[in-house]
């Protein structure tokens, strides 16, 4: 049985005729559409083209608006489940200017999942980190910032592994159409989703963008840093080395407010709990998850060695469908390398202390 | 990332013939899209013919091609794929731009060819552009030329602004200029979305001679106008037949330049102005605004209406600048047939009765001809 919604505002009643996925996935492999429609399409995927072009012929009046995009329930809560993996909690955290982690890419990065027809096995922490790389890609002059993806999606050894990385940002890049660019409204209609939910709270503060280039004593600052060292201080936001927080918090330089923090977990779809795919299993460790991550533990020093203790244990982590099908070595690996960040951090740790 | 001389074109386009029967089919025969060869499809290098080269650019060569699936001429930008770089990011952000973009006065992009190695844009072929256009056509060109030139840059500066796009590289060899007059805004290596309010701009943009003085002067913020100010250069090179603001090495004389023409701008009419990272106290009230026809000659000989238009392009403060929806209003624009007006986007100009290319007074290629010298523009003025 599937449940599908129409999330996207624009027109309400065109999202409710859902073609089979199957279709849709068909059509988007079957290569380069040259023959487009006719309506301006900066929104949806190639397959809901199609699917405008077949409601079309049932209501005419609908083709003056433009495509909307259709999105599962599963598919935004696979995606919000995402945030959900440690590695990728912190390093959100770790952003906290929001350069390459504000609400808007974050949005993109969603709608490029949409436009590749990625399955829910594929919403992996790897097709998060080249969605996300890509649409800085796009979005960013600054080209600098996003190389900070790389010690985070391929662990130490990134400078031997990133041409493979960027080969599979340039697949993605095909596999959707060669579309990269996303428009301020359709970034805004997939944030208006579960508009409460954190990752929509990252707000780049105004010093961040525009372009103004130089901030801070670059030539200081190793680019990338990788999860082993702390975040480079910005004195702008002064948000550096304070260890607290969800990941969807309010700009720090603002402070943040203790109703802000419990609702940086909020239950992403009160309304839509009849309709809710997930199994139980995960959602009760969806919950526990929420609970283990209350950004009141995070708020001091405290937070050390919760810090440590999640990436030793390496719970919480992902399924990485993609990984676990290679071999055991990649997984041991991967725990090696999680085993020296713990040493690093600790290090790290006792250093600031 | 863009180059002059890769949309070059010798005009002996309309004299090409292709040899036929290379392969062992007919490169011009598919013009009837039914007789598609199963194995030509779009996307596939083999459904394309490579002939010249056109140009070199920083990041990818262009060469003169022809689609082996309908017969068309096509340009085809070859963009090599470095391990470590992955596909170029101007590559990634002039397809993604124009797969959205269909214009009359766009550039058209046909197809992309994806290989491990390499990445070939294929465009719809142009056979010259403004740049090459002025260099035969020497000493500025014919006014009613320049109007339905000018008319077809703001109306695909209008479309890109409406779908908030800068192209922020406006030059004359970004224009391509079709044997019919067609003009058609190219290479979006450079340009970008700014629909979206807070991502970072770089404010090493625009060519020089056509980069605003906002953006000179380093501000933090620009917009639409960016492109405004460039296309108001374009207007003033096309009717002089020379820059308008030429011939400088960095961001300082550039400025000058400007100054000596548009006056320093003063707190008064630009508040902030002198907060801006290349702002000069020195500059204070060193020169005044000059009248536009005592500069640039050839508006003496022209309706003011043109100067008119060219004055609201060339404001110093982005925010006066007009844009490019109220520019085509313009009574500038007024002696073109009003249909011009009304047109769908992908129709072009040229489609309505009674637009059409004059002949220019002069030609390199045509030296012979005999030219009433009252025709010719003054060009000492520089």
């Amino acid at each position: 049985m599937k449940h599908t919604r129409t999330w996207c505002q624009t027109p309400p009643s065109a999202t409710l005729r859902h073609k089979p996925s199957s279709t849709q996935t068909a059509q988007s492999r079957r290569g380069l559409r040259l023959k487009r429609a006719k309506v301006q399409d900066t929104q949806g995927p190639p397959g809901k083209r199609l699917q405008n072009q077949h409601q079309d012929e049932v209501h005419r009046t609908k083709m003056a608006t433009p495509p909307t995009i259709v999105i599962q329930l599963q598919e935004m809560s696979s995606y919000f489940r995402l945030f959900d993996d440690d590695l990728i909690h912190d390093f959100l955290w770790m952003d906290c200017c929001r350069k390459m982690t504000d609400k808007y890419l974050l949005a993109m990065t969603f709608v490029y999942f949409k436009r590749a027809h990625f399955t829910i096995a594929e919403y992996t922490r790897r097709n998060f980190f080249i969605a996300l790389y890509l649409a800085n890609t796009m979005e960013e002059d600054e080209e600098e910032s996003k190389y900070e993806i790389f010690p985070w999606a391929l662990g130490e050894n990134w400078q031997k592994r990133f041409p493979r990385f960027l080969k599979q940002r340039d697949k993605l890049w095909g596999r959707i159409q060669y579309r990269a660019a996303v428009s301020r409204r359709c970034c805004e209609e997939v944030m208006a989703i579960v508009p409460s939910h954190s990752v929509w709270l990252r707000e780049r503060s105004e010093h961040h963008s525009g372009a103004r280039r130089h901030y801070g004593n670059r030539d200081d600052v190793n680019i990338p840093r990788g999860p082993s060292a702390s975040p480079v201080y910005c004195a702008l936001c002064n948000c550096s080395g304070r260890l607290r927080q969800g990941l969807g918090s309010s700009s720090p330089c603002k402070g943040f407010s203790v109703q802000t923090q419990n609702n940086t977990y909020p239950d992403p779809f009160p309304s839509f709990q009849t309709t809710e795919t997930t199994p139980p299993r995960d959602r009760a460790l969806y919950r526990k998850r929420v609970g283990t991550k209350s950004p009141m533990q995070y708020s001091s020093c405290c937070c050390t060695e919760e810090v440590l203790s999640k990436y030793h244990n390496g719970h919480g982590c992902l399924k990485q469908p993609q990984l676990a099908k290679k071999n055991n070595t990649t997984t041991v690996k991967s725990q090696t390398w999680r085993t020296k960040i713990t040493l690093t951090l600790t290090l790290y740790f006792q250093k600031a202390s | 990332g863009s180059s002059g001389s890769w949309w070059f074109h010798t005009l002996q386009v309309r004299r090409l013939r292709v040899q036929r029967g290379r392969r062992h089919s007919d490169p011009l025969g598919g013009t009837n899209s039914e007789d598609q060869r199963p194995s030509l499809q779009f996307g596939a290098a083999q459904s394309y013919l490579s002939l010249e080269k056109l140009g070199e650019g920083t990041y990818a060569s262009v060469y003169k091609g022809i689609s082996r699936i309908n017969g068309q001429l096509v340009a085809l930008k070859v963009i090599q794929i470095k391990t470590e770089e992955g596909v170029p990011f101007t590559a990634i952000r002039e397809a993604s731009l124009l797969k959205g973009l269909k214009h009359a006065n766009i550039v058209l992009l046909h197809d992309i060819i994806h290989t491990r190695d390499s990445l070939t844009f294929v465009f719809e072929y142009v056979q010259t552009d403004l740049s090459q256009y002025m260099t035969q056509h020497p000493g500025g060109l014919h006014s009613q030329n320049v109007r339905i030139f000018m008319f077809q840059l703001l109306r695909g500066l209008c479309y890109i602004h409406s779908r908030r796009i800068l192209h922020r590289d406006l030059k004359p060899q970004n224009l391509l200029i079709s044997y019919l007059g067609e003009l058609k805004l190219a290479d979006f290596g450079l340009a970008r979305s700014k629909s979206i309010p807070s991502q970072t701009f770089s404010s090493e943009v625009v060519t020089l001679w056509y980069r605003p003085p906002d953006v000179l002067l380093g501000s933090t913020e620009y917009s639409t106008a960016l492109d405004m100010w460039g296309a108001g250069c374009i207007f003033i090179e096309m009717l002089q037949g020379w820059p308008a603001f030429p011939g400088v090495s960095d961001v300082f004389e550039q400025l000058q330049k400007i100054w000596t023409v548009l006056g320093v701008p003063s707190e008064d009419c630009w508040p902030g102005v002198s907060l801006l990272p290349n702002y000069k106290r020195e500059w204070f009230h060193q020169s005044e605004p000059k009248q536009f026809r005592t500069v640039w000659k050839r508006l003496n000989q022209l309706p003011y209406k043109t100067e008119d238009l060219i004055q609201r392009m060339l404001k110093v403060v982005p925010t006066d600048r007009i844009s490019a929806q109220d520019s085509l209003q313009h009574p500038y624009f007024s002696t073109l047939p009003l249909p011009v007006m009304h047109l769908r986007d992908t129709a072009s100009i040229f489609k309505v009765p009674g637009v059409r290319l004059e002949t220019e007074v002069r030609d390199i290629f045509n030296p012979q001809r005999k030219v009433r010298p009252s025709l010719l523009p003054n060009t000492k003025c520089w």
